[in-house]
């Protein structure tokens, strides 16, 4: 008797607890959002006071829009005939319907949180200066085009890099000071030159010397028909700069992740499995895996985000038509729709990927707890 | 008497360091019947965890030299490979509470889930709800309530922790569990109450154990055999009934003279200096340095000898009749 009312009672404090949880993790997700979100309007806001040069930039568009209109109007053979005067008052009005038609008219700070307002509800607007390759003004055009060579050249060689690394640190650690452990941590400090250093001797070897690859680009010209052939096209431009990303971080990345799991395989706990009479496996899955993932999975999602902003010079040394040269190109010109367009997105993705981080470690790791400890 | 559940003999277990080997564990022998409780005692740093750790076969990288014969119910278990060793003995037949025990719960899995693993391992036949009403029994001995077997462990307080490591290592059965300071790290109210429960379970289920501990008192409580360690080496053997009133090492007697009574009033000693290093350790007796009755032959090794009542100890004061020499 007594045992049935003390279950009934666990259940319906289990029931009370339950729906307690859901608004708990409501309240925290909340929370959470709003805090980004927060994160995010001031990142964007500062992207777009720096890439205005604080309103100079404006001074500056302003100059080439006088110097325009005064050479199309030289130009202007009607002109001539007009007195100094008139052609000045001409000229007075066609600069200002200009600086009204971009803007410019109205005071910075109204015009930066104007951008605010459009950049975060990505109405990135029209570049000023560059071009898609198809001819479009449009910024969402302009980085739609380039985000995909970016995805597919730095999410082959990120995640190549990364589980590579993984596995390889897992069986470095338990090889612990075996000869190519030692090796591994010898040749960890020439991850020091960057990709685009190891891309240059990539194609001097097997573009110049041996034929072997093309020196760069993403797709023979003029492009295959046949799909199956333009794939094999890309994927053959493709093997030297991935190659590059990996062989420049591999051996750090390795030595990062081996010293990481010796540390964890070193803790109480998973000698107690060992005593317990697990195997070996079991052990790595469970008992060194399994606490260290959180950790795993904070490097990979950052991992994750760094592969949207491309590599600029990685770009550049092998001609692949990326975002990273694009936000190159578009710091050289002033181009300022674009660069706030590369921050919004890169802004957004960055808020994203902490939020479902912090959901996935409540699930991960029964130590972090949704929304405080109050019990 | 019962049968001898466990021989050891000659153990040597040394470490690989730059400045030579660490003989941690070295030349050790001693013989434990089924049911019995030996509790090893000496100061830090003189092998005592590297004993259980020999025992177990928990070596870490560094090892140099690892012989010697551990006999196990009349097998000698040092020639099995280790995937026999793993399959028939981790566990299900030797089980353990290591140092620090608080910390040998892995944070991220359930109590639960941790406590069954062994037993789903090491039995075939054992299906996940036999496992789960074991390890409830065990939480019952142990005397923790069974609804924290769904916690996680940094949801238990340290003794919880500690006694949810000891219904662990009872689980599976073994013939033998090896308690390594398990209740270093708690308050003395705790300590009681675990030594307690350990009693609880030596007198109802007869297992063995094998209690490492600094702390002389606690292990009298629980101890039927004494062992003395001293710089790797087992210095003198000798049941807890004797060993108590007459210790026959001096290390030992100074170690008993340093240990607060309460019966009698008896100023406490110390022993002076350290013991020695145990790279390049001295030829003859390791003690010898601090030793107070210490005399020409001290320079050489002693030999073990067997005295009255079964008590075994290695020092030139004693020979085979037992008599006291120079003393």
């Amino acid at each position: 008797m007594a045992n049935v009312e003390t279950a009934e009672k666990q259940t319906v404090q289990k029931t009370q607890r339950t729906s307690g949880n859901l608004g708990r993790i409501a309240k925290y997700t909340l929370m959470k959002g709003i805090t980004l979100l927060i994160t995010v309007v001031i990142g964007v806001y500062l992207a777009i006071l720096i890439a205005n040069g604080g309103g100079y930039v404006d001074k500056m568009r302003e100059g080439q829009i006088r110097e325009q209109v005064s050479l199309q109007l030289a130009g202007n053979p009607e002109m001539a005939y007009l007195s100094q005067a008139e052609r000045e008052q001409i000229y007075e009005q066609t600069v200002q319907i200009r600086i009204r038609q971009v803007g410019l008219d109205q005071p910075f700070m109204v015009r930066s949180f104007r951008y605010l307002w459009n950049g975060l509800t990505l109405n990135l607007g029209k570049a000023e200066y560059l071009l898609s390759d198809s001819g479009s003004r449009q910024v969402r055009n302009i980085l739609g085009e380039r985000l995909t060579p970016t995805l597919l050249l730095m999410a082959s060689g990120q995640m190549l890099l990364f589980f590579t690394s993984v596995f390889f640190a897992l069986f470095l650690s338990r090889r612990y000071g075996s000869v190519i452990d030692r090796i591994v941590v010898a040749m960890a400090p020439t991850s020091a030159a960057p990709a685009w250093f190891y891309g240059i001797f990539l194609i001097l070897i097997f573009a110049a010397l041996l034929g072997w690859l093309p020196f760069g680009g993403m797709i023979d010209a003029p492009p295959p028909q046949n799909p199956w052939l333009r794939a094999v096209s890309v994927l053959k431009h493709m093997v030297l700069p991935v190659g590059a990303i990996v062989l420049s971080s591999i051996f750090l990345t390795s030595y990062y992740w081996r010293t990481f799991f010796l540390i964890y395989s070193s803790e109480d706990y998973v000698d107690m499995a060992k005593a317990k009479g697990l195997s070996d496996r079991a052990i790595e899955r469970r008992y060194v895996l399994r606490p260290t993932l959180p950790t795993i999975i904070t490097s990979f999602a950052l991992t994750l985000i760094g592969l949207w902003t491309g590599a600029i010079v990685l770009e550049t040394v092998f001609g692949w038509p990326g975002i990273g040269r694009l936000t190159q190109s578009a710091i050289n010109m002033f181009d300022t729709p674009v660069i706030v367009g590369t921050v919004v997105i890169y802004a957004y993705l960055l808020a994203l990927t902490v939020f479902l981080l912090d959901i996935i470690y409540a699930l991960v790791d029964p130590r972090v707890k949704l929304g405080g400890g109050e019990k | 008497m019962s049968k001898v559940l466990l021989d050891v003999r000659n153990l040597k277990l040394y470490f690989r360091t730059r400045s030579g080997p660490v003989q941690a564990v070295d030349n050790v022998s001693f013989q434990l019947e089924e049911g019995k409780t030996l509790a090893v005692v000496g100061e830090s740093g003189c092998g005592k965890t590297s004993l259980t750790k020999a025992i177990l076969r928990l070596l870490p990288r560094n090892v140099e030299t690892y012989e010697g014969e551990i006999i196990f119910e009349g097998e000698d278990i040092m020639k099995y490979n280790e995937d026999k060793f793993r399959k028939e003995i981790r566990w299900s037949k030797i089980a353990m509470v290591p140092q620090a025990s608080m910390n040998s719960l892995n944070p991220v899995l359930r109590i639960e889930d941790q406590l069954m693993e062994p037993l789903l391992l090491h039995d075939r036949t054992m299906t996940k709800k036999k496992a789960l009403d074991r390890v409830k029994e065990v939480f019952n001995i142990v005397g923790l309530p069974t609804d924290f077997l769904r916690r996680y462990p940094f949801e238990l307080s340290g003794g919880m922790r500690q006694r949810a490591t000891i219904a662990m290592a009872l689980a599976a059965n073994p013939k033998l569990v090896v308690l390594d300071e398990p209740s270093s790290a708690l308050d003395l109210l705790t300590q009681a109450n675990l030594m307690n429960v350990l009693k609880r379970i030596k007198q109802e289920y007869k297992t063995t154990f094998i209690l490492i501990t600094h702390d002389i008192g606690t292990a009298s409580e629980l101890a039927d055999e004494i062992a003395v360690m001293y710089a790797g080496e087992m210095v003198e053997y000798s049941s807890a009934e004797y060993f108590y009133t007459d210790a026959h090492h001096p290390y030992s007697r100074k170690l008993m003279a340093s240990v607060p009574t309460l019966r009698e009033d008896k100023e406490l000693q110390f022993i002076p200096g350290q013991p020695p290093s145990l790279i390049n350790p001295p030829s003859g007796c390791r003690y010898a340095a601090r030793c107070e009755k210490r005399f020409e032959k001290c320079s050489e090794h002693p030999c073990t000898v067997e005295l009255e009542h079964g008590a075994k100890v290695q020092c030139w004061l004693y020979d085979e009749t037992g008599e006291v020499k120079h003393a």
